[in-house]
């Protein structure tokens, strides 16, 4: 049996869609989250049947604004070549915001399809005032309706037990549509009015709190400044509630080395082990707290609410380059990683802006630069108290900022050239706060745990493992001064690489670090790791901060910021890029821009800092 | 008292949704859903109670608007297609 | 000798693991499908055979980009294992 789940955006459509199928997705609060294709799977308990059930993404209606409501509606449809129509439709509703959700009820009812009615968050209605009967409910429509708490467990009960007791409707046509009318639309909802009243349905007042929350997060005055302390906060606490943790595994790391070292005897294999993989590897694992304290930000941000407000608060600032606050979200996405981030734009109507968006999401500073960033700042700037702040999450928080700041100068340049649109309007829901499900957050975390590790349990260490080889060979010749990496061939392909860099004050070891980066960013920090491990004459390799606060000038460590605020180098990004847009043409021409923005403000950083500082 | 446009109001207006005005103005790109459309489909029906919440800026843009158990952020473009009846000077009224 | 023939080993392992993760799924799953037809043509050792399809079917699991490219990704598309009936 195939089932589709349908339903308004912020329904809690995903929570139940998890709730079935015990599958392990995020969350999130706000409008269109549920962009991918996600299909999952149960089986009934009385009658051991198998169910299909497919997540669609949210819509408020059949008569699509975006792709993701253009995808609902072919799919439900029939329209789509690849998908056969679902058996089922189960229709979630919020039952606490009835009035918005039960328009797309009767839309779907009319197609003539099977449908369930799936009145999710029953519990929250009930525990907030609101009475409806639910059997006069499903009277008046001639549809089943089952309550549903999609955030408990067994909180699925009565729509399984309903799905059960249903027959196979044998196979469909595609159902003809046809676009309502402006008329249509309005006897709809004069339709559900009628229906809201015969069953009783009653709202309560909106609570006075939530209200003067409101008024203070929304103000024109206080709401940008409580956004800025909240952005400011979260990079604080980046740095200082991850020391511990940090050193700790630095700690782990350090002691797993030398142990190594002493056990072993000298050879290839040692060295691989120890300068390869422990120093490359090691160097990349220090940085999952911070990784961790920045998204447990995110999701917490996400699942209460408050990223729509901000997007309404900053859609003045967006609209003055060109942009809608609806970007905002898929660009807050990006500060995680641009893929993502990217993939959420699928929620922009306009097409001219969303390769807007798309274009300047890399530019938001994502957490594979973090580790970049937090080593470098670890090594040159001073933990100096500044007034309230502390000096390197304030150089942290300008960092982020340099970001913001270009992505704003480059969607200004795109839409007044190649991306010029016409006006476009803005109609954003802003949904009721919630308290951020600690379970949510921490099914969250620990998949993004799980992905880091993974990470660099894979690619990261085997780029480390062949990193180390072309560092090691060919081995220097008898007699030869200097250290052995200077003869091998990551010596070589490094100092042709210098020729690049050096006007931009990167060192050979630099350039090469940035190679293995394409793969993922942050491996440029264990390149670093590994490089300087087999650099170093001494016997016991150095933790890298005070080997590179040692070997580097300070324009060098800043240059190298520089360049990381643009870091062309994510293949990643630019394949998704190139799927989204289906041509070569927009991920080239991101490459290419970022790149010479990074050349460009490297030089410009380094010259600078070298006339300054000497 | 004769219907006004939303986009008129100011911070703390509330009232009744009398109309909504057929503009041709489009939502996007992925069919020809107008904005119209989709303010009638959100909710912005005649006889539904709104309210002004706030204004980024003291007549400025985006509107923050509460309808029925719904906040939706919109301009002013978009809200000059809703007309409605205000009430005056009776703040705090049901 | 011993620790270089280890260390030959491991090297060539990450390097060829480096290049499946790296190319596009398109690619990969390409040359999956000829490795896999080449293990099944007849007179392979049975190992053969099953080492390879194994790859094939590993490769046509993992198709869509890179390996692990989006830490965040709101879940890609994955098909669940249909429990037992």
């Amino acid at each position: 049996m195939r089932l589709a789940l349908v339903g308004v955006p912020n329904c809690g459509k995903t929570a139940l869609f998890n709730r079935l199928t015990g599958s392990r997705q995020r969350v999130a609060n706000y409008a269109g989250v549920t962009v991918e294709r996600k299909e999952g799977s149960f089986v009934g308990p009385a009658r051991q049947r198998l169910y299909k059930v497919l997540d669609l993404p949210g819509a408020y209606s059949l008569t699509p604004t975006t792709l993701d409501e253009a995808i609902t509606r072919d799919f439900v449809l029939g329209r789509l070549a690849e998908e056969p129509p679902p058996d089922f439709i189960v229709c979630v509703v919020d039952a606490t915001n009835l009035r918005l959700n039960l328009r797309l009820v009767l839309e779907l009812r009319d197609l003539g399809v099977p449908m369930v009615v799936a009145l999710n968050m029953s519990d929250l209605a009930e525990g907030r005032g609101y009475k409806l009967d639910r059997t006069r409910l499903e009277a008046e429509l001639g549809v089943p309706v089952v309550e549903t708490v999609a955030v408990s467990h067994n909180g699925d009960r009565h729509l399984i037990e309903r799905l059960e007791a249903l027959q196979h409707p044998g196979a469909r046509e595609p159902v003809p549509w046809k676009e309502p009318t402006f008329d249509d639309i309005q006897r709809t909802q004069r339709e559900v009015r009628r229906i809201l009243r015969a069953s009783g349905y009653e709202e309560p007042l909106r609570k006075r709190a939530l209200t003067r929350v409101d008024a203070v997060v929304m103000h024109p005055i206080a709401g940008p400044v409580i956004l800025a302390a909240i952005l400011f906060f979260v990079f604080q606490a980046v740095f200082s509630w991850a020391v511990v943790p940090m050193d700790i595994i630095d700690g782990g790391v350090a002691a797993v080395g030398t142990w190594l070292q002493n056990v072993l005897p000298a050879g290839a294999l040692r060295s691989l082990l120890v300068d390869g993989v422990i120093a490359g590897v090691g160097s990349v694992l220090v940085f999952l707290p911070q990784i961790l304290i920045l998204f447990f930000f995110i999701l917490a941000l996400e699942d209460s609410g408050y990223l729509p407000r901000a997007a309404y608060l900053l859609d003045r600032v967006m609209g003055s380059v060109g942009l809608s606050g609806r970007a905002f979200i898929p660009l807050l996405s990006s500060f995680a990683c641009a893929v993502p981030g990217i993939m959420a734009t699928r929620t922009i109507p306009n097409l001219r802006d969303r390769m807007a968006t798309i274009m300047i999401a890399p530019l938001m500073t994502c957490s594979a630069r973090l580790p970049v960033y937090a080593l470098i700042i670890a090594a040159f700037i001073p933990a100096h108290p500044v007034g309230p702040f502390n000096l390197q999450g304030l150089v942290l928080f300008i960092l982020y900022f340099a970001g913001i700041l270009a992505a704003m100068a480059v969607a200004f340049v795109l839409k007044r050239t190649a991306l010029r649109a016409a006006y476009h309007p803005l109609l954003l829901e802003l949904p009721e706060y919630h308290w951020p499900h600690l379970n949510n957050l921490a099914i969250g975390m620990w998949e993004r745990t799980k992905v880091f590790l993974q990470r660099v349990g894979t690619i990261i260490l085997a780029l480390m493992v062949v990193l180390w080889f072309l560092s090691s060979y060919p081995a220097p010749p008898p007699g030869a001064s200097g250290p052995a990496i200077s003869y091998s061939f990551a010596g070589t392909i490094g100092r042709a690489l210098e020729v690049v860099f050096a006007p931009i004050g990167f060192n050979w070891q630099i350039s090469l670090a940035l190679v293995p980066g394409l793969a993922a960013r942050e491996v440029a920090v264990g390149a670093l790791g590994t490089v300087y491990s087999l650099s170093s004459d001494g016997d016991v390799a150095g933790s890298l901060v005070p080997m590179i606060a040692q070997t580097w000038s300070l324009a060098t460590a800043l240059s190298l910021l520089a360049w990381y605020v643009f870091a062309p180098q994510c293949l990643s990004t630019l394949v998704v890029v190139k799927r989204e847009t289906n041509s070569w043409r927009y991920p080239l021409a991101m490459a290419a821009y970022l790149f010479a923005l990074a050349y460009l403000a490297s030089f410009v950083t380094f010259r600078v800092a070298t006339a300054l500082l000497s | 008292m004769p219907p006004v446009s939303l986009a008129t109001l100011s911070k703390g207006a509330r009232g009744v949704v009398v109309d909504v005005r057929d503009d041709a103005q489009s939502l996007g790109d992925e069919a020809h859903s107008t904005v119209s459309r989709r303010l009638l489909e959100l909710g912005f029906v005649a006889g539904e109670r709104f309210e002004v919440i706030e204004a980024v800026w003291p007549g400025g843009d985006p509107l923050a608007v509460r309808i029925g158990n719904t906040t939706f952020a919109l301009r002013r473009r978009e809200a000059s297609a809703i007309l409605v009846e205000a009430e005056t000077g009776k703040r705090g009224a049901p | 000798m011993l620790q270089n023939l280890i260390v030959g080993a491991l090297v060539l392992l990450a390097a060829l693991y480096t290049l499946w993760a790296l190319v596009p799924g398109r690619t990969r799953l390409g040359w999956a499908k000829r490795l896999g037809a080449w293990g099944r043509a007849p007179g392979r050792p049975a190992w053969i055979a099953r080492a390879t399809s194994g790859i094939e079917r590993l490769a046509a699991a993992k198709q869509g980009g890179c390996s692990g490219c989006d830490p965040a990704a709101p879940a890609a598309p994955r098909e669940h294992k249909p429990p037992p009936r």
